[in-house]
């Protein structure tokens, strides 16, 4: 079986369309003509057309996540994504925070850190199912794998020995995390292109 | 009206040059630049010359039987060659004026 096919699916899957076809498919097609004409050297031919691979898919990653950063062209509706997460947020916030324990449905230790831990993670992961599938570039996507990672390994720096109360915790959390990460997106995705003078 | 030369690398003039030579796909010029161009960033470099209009592709057309995705084949652009010989004509310039200006 030729080389390079789970390469191609992991591309189409990952990368957009320009960059398939103008970087990934021309260096699949030049490995796999290659390693078609190797014969007898096949292993070294793999490994090079492997490894030149990843470089590649990396050098675009870092290329395309500096020029969205410049330009932000695509059209995604970050801040409706934000509210939601934040609504939703502060909605759980109030009824695990304030009436459950207030009714005696919990009480406000053992429970209440794993609630909060769950709420703390609910905002990120909202976000990521939310956004994923709207994301069909290799910038975006990144970016939302990103945001995703910053706003957990945050939200557990904030209280990572569980000491803060749970009302306070997830107030901090929502505003500390959320609100500059909402910030910074909405800013660069609205940011132009620099004139050119 | 903007009178600035157009940005060319090193990279990018090796290219342009090995392809004014005739059309080829990326990995050739892998092999003929003696290392200088780099496998895991040639075709970075040559999408970003494609933006900018230094080189124009097409898919070769693909044998009956063929297995495996068709080559891409690169050739410059009459923008590109006309850089290429402006840089070399500035480089050249440069060369010979410096010692002078020392």
């Amino acid at each position: 079986m030729i080389p390079g096919r789970w390469l191609h699916r992991f591309a189409s899957f990952w990368c957009g369309t320009a960059t398939r076809e103008q970087i990934v498919e021309p260096l699949l097609s030049d490995f796999q003509h290659q390693w078609i004409e190797a014969r007898g050297r096949r292993v070294m031919t793999l490994l090079r057309g492997y490894l030149a691979f990843w470089q590649t898919l990396a050098l675009c990653t870092l290329r395309g996540g500096w020029h969205w950063l410049l330009t932000a062209p695509s059209r995604i509706t970050f801040e409706r994504i934000f509210v939601w997460a934040y609504a939703v947020g502060i909605v759980l916030v109030i009824v695990f925070g304030f009436a459950w324990v207030r009714t005696g449905t919990l009480d406000s230790t053992a429970g209440l850190v794993a609630i909060r831990k769950l709420i703390a993670t609910f905002g990120p992961g909202l976000f990521l199912s939310h956004y994923w599938p709207r994301a069909q570039r290799l910038q975006t996507r990144t970016l939302v794998l990103f945001g995703f990672a910053s706003g957990i390994a945050l939200g557990y720096w904030i209280d990572s020995d569980g000491h803060l109360g749970p009302v306070l915790y997830n107030l901090l959390y929502l505003p500390l995390v959320w609100n500059p990460l909402a910030w910074a997106v909405t800013r660069f995705h609205y940011r132009r292109p620099r004139s050119v003078k | 009206m903007n009178s600035s030369l157009p940005r060319l690398s090193h990279t990018e003039q090796l290219i342009l040059s090995l392809l004014s030579e005739g059309e080829t796909f990326g990995l050739d010029l892998v092999d003929r630049s003696d290392g200088r161009i780099k496998r895991g960033t040639v075709y970075v470099t040559l999408a970003r010359m494609q933006q900018k209009g230094y080189l124009a592709s097409r898919v070769e057309a693909a044998n009956p039987g063929a297995i495996g995705l068709p080559r891409r084949l690169y050739q410059p652009t009459a923008l590109g060659l006309r850089v290429m010989h402006a840089w070399a004509l500035a480089a050249r310039a440069f060369a010979g004026q410096l010692p002078q200006e020392v």
